[in-house]
């Protein structure tokens, strides 16, 4: 059993090695030079105008429903495509799922979800 | 019939809670007493075979077996009696709570008394912890709280390894005669392999000898003797201590009594041990109730000591024994309770020629204090007459030594008295009053039951003979037990 | 189709309390009724389906298991999430999505117990852990976002561990239907499979508060709200407990010489562990908590003794602990009133200022401690002869040293309950309808049980048999 999976243990020692000796060796032999530019916030080379502050944790609750609810009607794609091979039972099928969406669409659009404040 | 034994105090404990908490004393006085009346009521039906049989959990072959016999009949009694008697001596003012646990304790030896089936058996042994455990609790004294701990987890140990003994005995049974029950009567006479047997008896003894207790398994008793309210330690020294010795007679000699014969010896040194070693610290103790605790400790030795003997004599003084100790310890637990609210101290040193105050507890005093070390013509005597003739016939040292003890009884005892009754006046505060009406209507009927036992103890022995030489029969060497020749007790 | 509708039921309860929390302002308890009366219904059809005639079938080729067991469970967990619902009475303080969050994670729990496919096993454990980070954290108080923050954090470590065996399962074996694994020619020994096995034991070990995957357990159990830790403690046990049944004392049953002593091993050390971290407790939420632990313990004991009375014994072990919870932890309910936790010092005087309350938590504690004519005596018994049976004298003697170090924990709440002096929650203590109700069902149902166990025997009985699917 374990044979057969002899090449995936080289592998995972092989580049384990790899990684570790990359960042020894950057560790090691990379000059330093502490303080000063590197202190401050990267932003493409500009010089950072005002102290940097994180984003606002509205940005992750956008990211967080668009995911839900992409990946959700990514769902209905290939229901779409087959809707004619599946026929009316493929139609009624779909509609329990659709009204969850929907629902908690609803939901969220009443409890003012899609509000940035 | 033995539905109300149970029924009665369970029901009433309930209907304390329906009425008014004025009323909660009276209420369970009313109860205890209709408890006697019941078991009265059976004592007369008891040549009739009782028993009560439902077929309770039929998947694991557990039936609610109950049933009266020779050996159960009269500590029955001596449970309903002294529960009546630790009700009617509390004061009203402990409160409902307190009257509750007390009926509920006595269903809990009721229940413990009439089992015949393991299972119920355990049932309730461990549903007697539970009552204990909240009286103990409710005691005034913060120290009371540790006591109340180590009373239920020293016993629990003991019964919970019982219980795997418990299991253990009926998945053997079922291995050894292919039928899965826990009747101790199915189970009694099982041949044992030989390997388990060694630990299934070290699991029942340890739980019996723990809530005797036997030394050196009585790490709990002092303090839970002295924090509880005097009529509770009645209660234990006088019907729980008793639970563990009817262990020994209900389920140890029938199940494993062949087995024990090898051990005779072992046990009987055992039992001596803890004879004499109650009997010298008692000697030794300065608090009035730690005295009559170790005296208790050192007569449960006694008593084991007839059990072990494995003799008809012995085991037949020893189920005298039970009772009548229970009667007279726990009378004088109640007395003792009395001297303390009178003198506000249990110190001996403190105490003295409470005689010339209170004669007429003085009285009752000695009285308990003579029945308790065995005068003759009190039932004390009769019992360890029996035991020592049941020790005589087969191991003659230890009656010597049972013989010594009663000896040194005495002297603890009359040591007791002296230092609370005579001598000079007592360092206390000014003694209170005397005993009234009410403690007289208690000690009077106490002090006539003994008497009556000790006048009259084939009234005991006659009925409970046939049981005890049931379970002896098993022992397989009756031989040695000819202590008692035909009629020779009436 | 007729199989899924509790779970439909569930579901729908889920989706329609969302919809009422945007009803009228005035019709404010809506979505709570909505909820309760759907997990009800649920749990009614569970009943009804757990006698129908033929409840045996695979459903999507065996991922969906519909037997008396998973109807059983279904019950036990809806009973869980009910009484959570009911413990939630007038806190309008957990949010307006308290009762859609606790039906889906019923839902979760339901999953997981039918499951007999390792995906739909891990969709299941999602779907009961997601709704119950958000339920730990939904009291905005530090100790509550302490909670939060540790089960989630913890909840997806296991879970990565879970997938993780299921993949190792996966690639051992060749199918994530582990109904199928005792068919196939896997031998006895320890292999590839093995290591998954012992992966998806710990991710589960998690949920179900085995030591040494315990330690989540008191943190969360503390500062989450009471209802839902009441949700987490039972139902989530249940949960968890019935995918191990399943799994490992089906699914693995040919491998049993291995795993047996090691799962036998684990239930001693969690019974040992977390009885006697009970011991010193002084909140009383953590001493459930620890409580529940050791009884995590207890549960484990039915599965390593590997006979068929080990799993009636656990799956009967559910119902009592069940019981002795809800009620324990509806009396928490009834004491913390607004405020939130309840010390040991709260109780003082209980007894005598509401004795009914004391009374009733007098019972189920004693039922958690194994004391008899309470149904967790029964519960220990039925274990102890499972063990005694398979000759696992270890087993018995570990199971009875763990009864009595929880004893002495159990007994010291309701030590205090009788000391002289009033604490100001006892003092302040209100009785409310549904508290009162989940209490009262609780103490009853545990003295039922303990007097007159063998109709639940019978359901047991029935439930336990995994081997139709053979």
């Amino acid at each position: 059993m374990i044979g057969e999976y002899q090449a995936l243990l080289v592998y995972l020692v092989v580049a384990l090695l790899v990684a570790l000796s990359m960042s020894f060796a950057s560790e090691r032999l990379g000059p330093r030079a502490p303080g000063g530019l590197k202190r401050e916030t990267y932003e493409s080379g500009i010089v950072p105008e005002a102290p940097v502050r994180y984003f606002s944790v509205r940005f992750y609750r956008v990211a967080m429903l668009f995911m839900i609810f992409d990946v959700a009607v990514m769902a209905l794609y290939p229901w779409a495509t087959s809707l004619r091979d599946l026929g009316r039972s493929g139609f009624w099928h779909a509609l329990p799922f659709l009204a969850v969406v929907a629902v908690t669409f609803g939901y969220l659009w009443k409890r003012g979800g899609f509000q940035w404040h | 019939m033995l539905w109300a034994l149970l029924l009665v105090p369970l029901g009433m404990s309930g209907v304390l809670w329906i009425l008014p908490k004025a009323a909660a004393k009276a209420a369970a006085t009313i109860g205890a007493l209709a408890e006697v009346a019941v078991w009265a009521a059976v004592l007369v039906r008891a040549p009739h075979r009782l028993a009560l049989v439902w077929n309770w959990i039929p998947e694991w072959g557990i039936r609610f077996h109950l049933g009266v016999d020779g050996l159960s009949l009269f500590l029955l009694g001596l449970s309903a009696v002294l529960t009546w008697a630790a009700v009617f001596v509390s004061p009203a003012e402990r409160g409902r709570t307190y009257f509750f646990w007390l009926l509920l304790l006595e269903f809990a030896t009721m229940g413990l008394f009439l089992a015949l089936n393991l299972f119920v058996f355990y049932l309730f042994w461990e549903a007697i912890l539970i009552p204990i455990f909240f009286l103990l609790s409710a005691a005034p004294r913060p120290q009371a709280r540790a006591a109340a701990l180590k009373w239920l987890i020293m016993n629990l140990v003991g019964s919970l390894f019982m219980l795997v003994g418990i299991v253990a005995v009926a998945v053997i049974h079922a291995e050894v005669t292919g039928r899965y029950t826990f009747e101790i009567a199915a189970l009694a006479g099982t041949p044992w392999p030989a390997g388990s047997v060694g630990w299934l008896l070290t699991a029942f003894l340890i739980a019996f000898a723990i809530k005797a207790p036997l030394w050196p398994l009585h790490g709990w008793m002092p303090e839970a003797y002295s924090e509880a309210p005097a009529p509770v330690t009645a209660l234990l020294a006088g019907v729980l201590s008793k639970a563990g010795i009817f262990g020994l007679l209900r389920v140890l000699l029938p199940l494993f009594g062949p087995a024990l014969v090898p051990l005779r010896m072992g046990l009987l040194v055992w039992a001596a041990v803890d004879l004499v070693y109650g009997a010298l610290v008692a000697l030794r103790q300065k608090d009035t109730k730690l005295v009559a605790a170790y005296a208790s400790m050192s007569h449960l030795g006694m008593i084991a000591l007839g059990v072990f003997s494995l003799t008809r004599a012995g085991i037949l003084g020893a189920t005298f024994q039970m009772v009548a100790h229970g009667l007279m310890v726990g009378g004088l637990f109640i007395l003792l309770g009395w001297l303390e609210e009178a003198t506000g101290t249990r110190e001996l040193g403190r105490l003295g020629g409470l005689s010339r105050h209170l004669p007429r507890l003085a009285a009752y005093f000695q009285f308990f204090a003579l029945a308790v070390l065995g005068l003759p013509g009190l039932p004390g005597f009769v019992g360890e007459y029996l035991i020592v003739q049941g020790l005589v016939a087969g191991a003659v040292g230890f009656a010597v030594v049972a013989v010594i003890v009663l000896v040194v009884a005495a002297w603890y005892m009359l040591r007791l008295f002296q230092g609370t009754m005579q001598g000079p006046p007592p360092t206390a505060p000014a003694p209170g009053r005397d005993l009234g009406p009410r403690q007289l209507a208690f000690v009077l009927p106490m002090a006539g039951l003994i008497l009556l036992l000790g006048v009259w103890p084939a009234s005991i022995t006659s009925r409970a003979a046939p049981t005890l030489y049931r379970a002896v029969g098993l022992v397989g060497h009756a031989a040695v037990g000819t202590g008692i020749g035909k009629g020779g007790m009436r | 189709m007729v199989y899924l509708l509790p779970k439909i039921l569930v579901a729908g309860g889920a989706l329609m309390s969302l919809l009422a929390t945007l009803g009228l302002p005035r019709w404010r308890n809506g979505a709570f009724w909505v909820a309760l009366v759907l997990l009800l219904a649920a749990g009614v059809d569970a009943a009804v389906l757990w006698q129908a005639e033929g409840n045996l079938s695979l459903l999507v080729a065996g991922s969906m298991i519909a037997d008396p067991f998973s109807s059983l469970v279904d019950l036990l967990v809806v009973a869980a999430g009910v009484s959570s619902l009911l413990l939630s009475w007038n806190g309008d303080r957990y949010g307006p999505e308290f009762p859609a969050l606790v039906a889906v994670a019923v839902l979760g729990m339901m999953m997981v117990a039918e499951a007999g496919n390792l995906i739909w096993l891990f969709l299941g454990v999602e779907v009961l852990s997601l709704p119950l980070y958000v339920l730990a954290a939904s009291e905005r108080t530090a100790l509550g976002g302490e909670a939060g923050l540790k089960y989630l954090l913890l909840g997806a470590f296991s879970s990565g561990i879970l997938l993780f065996g299921m993949a190792l399962l996966y690639g051992a074996t060749g199918t994530t239907l582990f109904v199928r694994y005792p068919n196939l020619p896997l031998g006895t020994g320890f292999g590839l499979y093995g290591v998954g096995f012992l992966l998806v034991l710990v991710g589960l070990g998690f949920k179900v508060a085995m030591v040494p995957f315990h330690m989540w357990v008191p943190d969360v159990y503390e500062g989450s709200p009471t209802p839902v830790t009441n949700l987490m403690a039972f139902g989530t046990k249940v949960g968890a407990a019935a995918a191990i049944l399943r799994l490992v004392a089906y699914g693995f049953y040919p491998q049993a010489q291995w795993w047996s002593p090691l799962i036998g091993y684990l239930a001693v050390l969690t019974m040992i562990v977390g009885n006697l971290l009970a011991l010193p407790q002084r909140d009383l939420k953590r001493l459930l908590a620890y409580s529940g632990i050791g009884h995590a313990g207890f549960l484990l004991v039915g599965i390593a003794a590997h006979n068929f009375l080990g799993s009636m014994a656990a799956v009967f072990y559910l119902v009592p602990y069940g019981l002795a919870a809800i009620g324990a932890f509806a009396l928490i309910r009834l004491v913390e009133g607004n405020g939130e936790g309840v010390q040991l010092d709260d109780l003082e005087g209980l007894a005598y200022a509401h004795p009914w309350a004391a009374a009733l938590f007098i019972v189920v504690m004693l039922s958690l401690a194994g004391i008899p004519l309470t149904a967790g005596f029964i519960g220990k018994f039925y274990l102890l002869q499972a063990a005694l049976v398979a000759n696992q004298t270890g087993l018995a003697v570990g199971l009875v040293v763990g009864t009595l170090v929880g004893l002495a924990a159990y007994l010291r709440p309701l030590q205090r309950m009788f000391a002289r002096s009033r604490s100001e929650r006892v003092q302040a203590f209100r009785w409310s309808w549904a508290g009162g109700a989940v209490l009262v069902v609780a103490a009853c149902g545990t003295l039922f049980l303990g007097v007159y166990p063998s109709p639940m025997m019978h359901i047991v009985d029935q439930s336990a048999n995994f081997f139709w699917l053979r």
